[in-house]
């Protein structure tokens, strides 16, 4: 009983992975860190933005609203007019930029963590749902699977906004709902393979209930699976709501979101001196999704190095 | 073979039968047709005589099923704005989404296959380093930030190239589709890389390729004739499964570019509640996803013969 009633993901995958006992030593840590250095780096610009959108307001003299239109269109810092009292500027009515981008990188992160959060769930229950019962319940999650992932994601999600109206729950919620069937159908082809492992043939013999089972042998072995899944996704979502936000059916005005500063510029750069307006919110997004994506890559490194070049 | 389109066929029937009914769903669920066609000063009568005129007050189901049988017959109604045919409007839009689409699709292919190549029997180079950043960028990068850039550096700025629009036919159409094909492409350009590179590493580890080494061929051949080859095909049938997420980065370009394709008019019926638009879009849309994925796994069943299941 007990050899069965502790099998873990060690057990199976990790257990013929030529990396195992490397890893377990300081050195092997070192050494993987090395190798990593790219997701190191992005995790250190993660956590050090997370820490920035956290303690916004301790950072900014600002709040995101006030400003005078006689301030209007100050350069940064680095350019000539640049003054440290706005080190990267005012927007067109006089507000700083600093503050209103470190206020955006809150609503970017909070919504790509959430909708991942959301979508993860409903995914990975339907997928193991999918995957490990098969036949009709696997039919009908699958077929829904089929139609959603056919369809360009972005239409749909700019479909249901207009129904629900902008605002930040719904947002999370329409991409929350839009990007659960990369999951399921992930989770289910790696469901189905477990399932035909040796081990749960033995757990079925020993007569676990379905839920034991699921919970117990099936769930741990797809722990790595969703994290390296999920870390790409945050990445994803985020640009996507940068993208409602660009298009003016996001999260609305006065919360200050990277897609709608990117949006209010357009008005104010027609010469090479004004090109920072759209460059900085878009950098933000960009240097946030970059980050996450390497520390995507390190994750799925670990994990498995031969999905590598799949995923 | 025959089963399998039969089997195919139905599928791809449920995929545009369920998306139907989810954006019929949806735009019923944006507001009431009738605050959208009549003037916001009509009374109260007057309203609910026309609701019954237009159908408006029957059950969602029987107004579903009403829908899909003008909708087979490729009639989605009378745009609420311009009062033309929807199907129409949608079809006038075809031509430049689908220029779109195909020339960022040859982009991002020949920037891919090369890359790919190389980078897989370099590994571990200097060009394969260099490709996996490009990748990693590529994925990272919020497409319509690339394109505000591009517009503001090479159209406004430089005046290299229009800002935005759809040009006369001839040179004019070429110089406008350079900015939104660039970024189109870029956006697709890293998947294929990815793809084209672990099949050609799987290809180059595999034992044909040892034994036409083994042979003597040169390594020319063995990577085109025998690598390539076998990489080709798992390419094209991933590129042509992602049909539908192409679109969605054509609805990104478009809207950036003001490029009158059908992404662009989704957008704007959207936000102007013109469902029958929004409805034929949709709709024509998916039946135009469904059949590229199904002529892609058509082709390549007939080029790989092990698919025929």
């Amino acid at each position: 009983m007990a050899s069965v009633g502790t099998s873990t993901p060690e057990t199976t995958a990790t257990l013929f992975s030529p990396n195992r006992v490397r890893r377990r030593t300081l050195r092997g840590v070192l050494a993987a860190a090395w190798k990593l250095r790219l997701s190191v780096a992005g995790a250190t610009v993660l956590i050090l933005l997370i820490l920035m959108a956290i303690f916004a307001p301790l950072l900014t003299p600002y709040t995101t609203n006030e400003g005078s239109i006689r301030n209007r269109l100050q350069p940064p810092v680095w350019q000539e007019g640049g003054t440290w009292s706005h080190p990267l500027g005012t927007d067109g009515i006089g507000r700083d930029y600093a503050t209103r981008l470190l206020y955006g990188a809150r609503v970017a992160l909070a919504v790509g963590l959430l909708a991942t959060l959301i979508s993860g769930v409903i995914g990975v229950f339907f997928g193991v749902i999918a995957g490990y019962f098969g036949g009709k319940i696997d039919t009908l999650i699958s077929t829904l699977v089929n139609i959603m992932l056919t369809f360009p994601f972005i239409l749909l999600a700019l479909c249901i906004i207009a129904v629900l109206g902008s605002s930040f729950t719904n947002v999370v919620f329409v991409l929350g709902i839009g990007a659960w069937p990369i999951y399921t159908r992930v989770m289910k082809f790696e469901v189905e393979r477990i399932k035909s492992l040796e081990y749960m043939s033995a757990a079925r013999v020993i007569g676990l209930r379905n839920s034991r089972m699921i919970w117990r042998h099936v769930m741990p072995n797809l722990v790595n699976t969703i994290i390296v899944l999920g870390t790409v996704q945050v990445a994803r979502l985020i640009i996507a709501e940068a993208f409602l936000s660009y298009l003016g059916l996001g999260i609305q005005p006065p919360t200050p979101t990277w897609g709608q500063m990117l949006q209010e510029s357009i008005a104010f750069s027609f010469t090479w001196s004004d090109i920072w307006l759209p460059t900085l919110p878009g950098l933000a997004i960009f240097i946030t999704t970059l980050s996450i994506n390497f520390v995507g890559d390190g994750l799925r490194d670990l994990i498995d190095p031969r999905e590598r070049a799949v995923l | 073979m025959g089963a399998y389109v039969v089997n195919r066929l139905i599928q791809m029937f449920v995929v545009i039968v369920g998306i139907s009914v989810i954006v019929f769903v949806i735009t019923n669920m944006i507001g009431d047709p009738v605050n959208v066609l009549l003037p916001p000063e009509t009374p109260y009568e007057q309203r609910e005589i026309f609701r019954e005129q237009m159908g408006f007050n029957r059950p969602l189901v029987v107004q579903y099923l009403d829908f899909a049988v003008d909708a087979v017959r490729g009639d989605f109604g009378n745009s609420f704005r311009t009062a033309r045919p929807a199907t129409t409007i949608v079809l006038e839009r075809m031509p430049a989404t689908l220029l779109l689409t195909v020339s960022a699709t040859l982009v991002a292919t020949l920037i891919a296959i090369p890359m790919g190549i190389i980078s897989a029997y370099k590994r571990h180079s200097i060009w394969d380093n260099l490709t996996t950043i490009f990748v990693v960028t590529g994925q990272a990068m919020p497409i319509f930030w690339l394109g505000l850039l591009l517009i503001i550096i090479f159209g406004v700025n430089l005046k290299w190239l229009p800002p935005s629009g759809y040009g006369d036919f001839g040179i004019e159409r070429l110089k406008h589709l350079i900015l939104p094909m660039a970024v189109l492409g870029f956006f697709l350009a890293p998947v294929t890389e990815r793809l084209v590179r672990s099949g050609m590493l799987d290809a180059l580890s595999q034992d044909y390729v040892r034994t036409a080494r083994a042979k003597g061929l040169s390594e020319r051949i063995v990577l085109f004739r025998h690598a390539l080859r076998n990489t080709i095909i798992p390419v094209i049938t991933v590129l042509g499964l992602q049909f539908g997420q192409l679109l969605g980065g054509a609805v990104i370009t478009e809207s950036v570019f003001a490029w009158p394709g059908v992404g662009l008019l989704a957008i704007d019926s959207i936000r102007n509640s013109d469902f029958p638009v929004t409805q034929a879009v949709v709709v024509i849309l998916a039946v135009l996803i469904s059949f590229v994925n199904l002529s892609v796994d058509l082709i390549v069943g007939v080029l790989d013969p092990r698919i025929r299941r």
